[in-house]
């Protein structure tokens, strides 16, 4: 018996997990960003800064370079000297003010498709998982053929099908993305339901609900988590995907459609408005990628000793 | 072995039936009506009310399905409004172009990530280790896109603009070897970008390998670095090497459409957007189905395959 053992006794398998998420240095590293970039999206979605308007209005004159001095057209006409933080794109809009915009575009996307489809990738893999039978077969059935089939075509043919713009967007990517959620689960649901704890409640008549919500779900937290942090990124780059084959967000800017419409720029030598919009997306996605393997780590009760 | 085979393909229909169910509910229940988009917005009633009948729309939803599965059955896939041409033979056109661009890079990659992710297991913890893991981090990080627009502009385009000989910027010219200039960045750019994926996956299947008991008595018995990592390692990771190829055959999907579409190769990805752009709407239907029967076909031979080269396999 090692000194530490009383305390560890104490403690449950979710104050264990977060002291291991808190002591993995990249993991911290990885959240702070991924929190950094999650308050700017914040603050832009409260109108307190970088709003859609001020995305949209051209500033200046078209392709002013970054870190250049420049006449800024003001609100109410006038012009004024001022010093431009990343260039101007081709219509004269700010190219920094898009940038900020666009986070939290992307934050909108992946919140929004992350969490409906880890929702209902979950409902239906414990439905799946626990009650089996003819429900079973059926969605099982849904999620071989939605998996045999490369996500590209599903996403591209349901975007198109709803028509361009932010719902496509996200219906399309959701409609795909829950079936590794719902797979992952469902076999996670059969592997629980034959342990002691769940037989215990099942002999005690507690009902199969409240089975599945209270001592299943509570099980899952790991996985949960995984996708949430793998979806909410995937979406984030899938959007700079279907913004580059023309089927993205419409009338607002996001890192997609900067990038996609500004290639031809940079073969012009423009190159500030792609390059920043590259940036950020690479410093989000790295993030996202080293926070999930951490989540990966913490979480998943086999590794958590 | 027969049976096994014959069960895998029988599997098949199922996933198929759903697959087309899918393609049908999206397209013709939640898309838009197809005869605006060929008629716009001022077409007359009767004009309407024809097209419909001509397109057979009037009728009810079920039978709408059973004629659509009856002509991909029977290959009478219908001619391409804005192509100006048989969809079959779109379709048959595009599958050289699309093979050319994804599939060498798909090669090089896995073969490249294998070898770094053996070379990662043995000297685990090392500089070099350490160096390869943090690369394929970063390249897991890159946009596809991002990737494309710059190796375009410093690969191809600058040194053109300087008079160099160098990567052709778009294009391609069909034959097999007229093509090789043409496919070579685009494959490098998938290559890229896959790398870094693979190099980890391939590095986690390596490091547990490297710690089963056989490697410890191969070391034991004085069995050279190149020994153990080629002659017992490598053997015994081929499974997971054959799966995780075929695990990327979506993944080439989605490259080529990209890669199509930016570098103007007349593949299937290339005709199927140029299809979304013109509203081209039995082309969209038929590629997006033919392309998920190759996919599926595809991923069953990779299994039966699977089943020949590793005995374990149960095939029951």
């Amino acid at each position: 018996m090692t000194s530490d053992a009383p305390k560890a006794l104490g403690q449950s398998l979710l104050q264990k997990s977060l002291r291991k998420f808190r002591r993995d240095k990249f993991g911290m590293a990885a959240l702070a960003v991924v929190a950094v970039f999650g308050l700017i999206a914040l603050g832009v979605k409260a109108g307190l800064f970088c709003t859609l308007d001020q995305a949209t209005t051209p500033v200046g004159d078209q392709f002013v370079k970054p870190f250049a001095a420049y006449e800024r057209r003001l609100p109410d006409g006038t012009r004024a000297k001022a010093v431009s933080v990343f260039g101007t794109d081709i219509q004269g809009r700010d190219v920094f003010t898009k940038l900020v915009y666009s986070i939290k575009q992307a934050f909108a996307i992946g919140l929004i498709v992350s969490v409906l489809s880890v929702l209902v990738g979950v409902v239906l893999g414990c439905i799946s998982g626990y009650f089996g039978g003819i429900v079973d077969d059926a969605l099982l059935w849904v999620y071989t053929a939605i998996n045999s089939v490369p996500f590209i075509l599903w996403i591209i043919s349901i975007s198109y099908a709803f028509g361009r713009g932010f719902t496509g967007v996200v219906v399309a990517l959701a409609c795909t993305f829950w079936v590794g959620v719902y797979f992952n689960v469902r076999s996670e649901v059969h592997r629980l339901k034959e342990m002691e704890f769940v037989l215990a409640s099942e002999s005690y008549g507690a009902s199969k609900w409240s089975i599945i919500f209270r001592d299943i779900v509570p099980n899952l937290t790991h996985l949960i988590f995984v996708f949430l942090s793998l979806d909410f990124i995937a979406a984030v780059k899938n959007e700079v995907l279907l913004s580059f084959l023309g089927l993205g967000i419409a009338g607002e800017p996001s890192w997609g459609v900067m990038i996609a419409n500004a290639r031809l720029d940079l073969l012009a030598g423009k190159w500030w408005e792609v390059t920043g919009a590259t940036v950020l997306l690479f410093i989000l996605v790295m993030a996202f990628n080293m926070l999930t393997d951490a989540l990966q780590d913490a979480f998943d009760p086999k590794k958590v000793g | 072995m027969i049976t096994y085979i014959l069960r895998r393909l029988a599997a098949m229909v199922p996933t198929l039936l759903g697959v087309s169910i899918l393609v049908f509910v999206i397209f013709n229940v939640v898309g838009d009506d197809p005869v605006y988009l060929y008629l716009g917005k001022n077409a007359s009633p009767e004009q309407i009310v024809s097209l419909r009948h001509e397109l057979g729309l009037d009728k009810p939803l079920h039978v709408q399905y059973l004629v659509g599965m009856k002509q991909l059955l029977t290959f009478d896939l219908g001619f391409s409004m804005s192509a100006k041409e048989p969809i079959a033979r779109m379709f048959v056109q595009g599958i050289g172009p699309s093979i050319a661009v994804t599939l060498p890079g798909l090669m090089l990659y896995s073969g490249i990530a294998v070898l770094l992710g053996l070379v990662c297991a043995y000297w685990r913890g090392t500089l070099i280790d350490k160096f390869v893991v943090v690369g394929a981090t970063c390249g897991m990080a890159l946009s596809f896109v991002a990737v494309m627009i710059f190796a375009q502009y410093f690969l191809a385009f600058l040194p053109s603009q300087k008079g160099l000989q160098s990567f052709p910027i778009t294009g391609y010219e069909r034959g097999f070897f007229t093509c090789l200039p043409y496919i070579l960045l685009p494959n490098l750019i998938s290559c890229f970008v896959a790398l870094g994926y693979d190099t980890r996956f391939f590095r986690a299947v390596a490091v547990e390998e490297m710690n089963k008991e056989y490697v410890r008595t191969a070391k034991a018995y004085g069995a050279g670095t190149r020994v153990i990592l080629l002659k017992h390692v490598l053997k015994n990771i081929m499974i997971p090497i054959i799966s995780r190829v075929v695990v990327a055959i979506p993944f080439v999907v989605s490259g080529s459409f990209l890669l199509e579409s930016f570098f103007v190769i007349p593949g299937l990805g290339y005709k199927l957007l140029h299809a979304i752009e013109s509203a081209d709407y039995p082309v969209i239907r038929t590629f997006t189905m033919l392309i998920a029967v190759l996919v599926v076909v595809a991923n069953t031979v990779a299994d039966i395959l699977n089943s020949m080269v590793d005995p374990r396999v149960k095939l029951s």
